[in-house]
């Protein structure tokens, strides 16, 4: 069964995700702490897919992804209300896009979000909840 | 259910449209034996240096056909229609775009944000 992280640090979106994930067949672990977040992503070998918000209080979801990948390459969704947060007026975040979602594995949902959207873009990164799992180490195919 | 080479497919596609500074969180990306259907809105993100244009859409699906993995696509796009070959700007449906934000069962969002306009959500890719 694919295994799904979920960091955010509104526990409403986190009961909301587990609930609907959960109902989909997803096995899903959630934190709204990103550094418990962290510590997760260096432990759990058995991830398939991270959904991460961007603005948190302890740690930005850019930085915590940025962090993340420099250790582990696993599909990202990230969650967020704030669409400007990929504005590309910043440097950090056209470095980001160039080099880290030019492989196809990062998508991105706006809140609010119907689920079905939800759905669909988790499909699409990782597969149903019982299909193989993906290479991400493939990247780009072309 | 999504095969691996349809992930890889997918992967193929958002890649692409990271490349032209297609905004992901407008789009939604499903393929099939092959098949890739875009749904959503095909916009830049904010603060990119020039505006999507009918040439560089085309231009991205183009591209997106040259990828061994996918066969065909099917655009279902809200912002642009490709008649006589040729792609264009759609007006905006205003009316539509409430109609998704007041569509329930979506997620809430936290106090004191707001959407993007337009689309202020995620596209239904179904």
């Amino acid at each position: 069964m694919k295994r799904i992280l979920c960091i955010d640090d509104e526990p409403a979106v986190l009961k909301s995700l587990r609930k609907a994930l959960k109902r989909e067949g997803y096995e899903v672990l959630v934190t709204d702490d990103p550094l418990e977040g962290l510590r997760i992503l260096r432990e759990e070998e058995r991830l398939d897919l991270v959904t991460l918000d961007i603005k948190m209080p302890e740690k930005n979801g850019f930085d915590l992804y940025r962090e993340m990948r420099s250790f582990r390459k696993l599909p990202v969704l990230f969650a967020t209300a704030y669409p400007r947060s990929f504005n590309l007026e910043s440097e950090s975040v056209v470095k980001m896009w160039e080099t880290e979602f030019s492989d196809g594995t990062t998508d991105i949902i706006y809140k609010p979000f119907d689920l079905q959207v939800l759905f669909d873009k988790v499909e699409a990164l990782i597969g149903g909840p019982n299909s193989p799992a993906p290479d991400a180490s493939h990247g780009n195919t072309d | 259910m999504a095969t691996q080479t349809d992930l890889e497919a997918n992967r193929a596609v958002r890649g692409i449209m990271v490349k032209h500074w297609i905004d992901l969180g407008r789009v939604s990306i499903r393929t099939t034996r092959g098949v890739a259907h875009v749904y959503g809105w095909l916009l830049r993100l904010p603060g990119a240096e020039s505006e999507l244009t009918g040439p560089l859409v085309q231009a991205m699906f183009d591209e997106i056909l040259r990828s061994r993995k996918i066969k065909r696509v099917i655009p279902h796009i809200e912002n642009w229609t490709n008649k006589d070959g040729m792609w264009r700007p759609v007006e905006t449906n205003r009316k539509r775009r409430s109609a998704l934000i007041a569509r329930p069962g979506k997620m809430d969002q936290k106090d004191g944000e707001s959407g993007a306009s337009p689309p202020e959500s995620s596209p239904r890719s179904s």
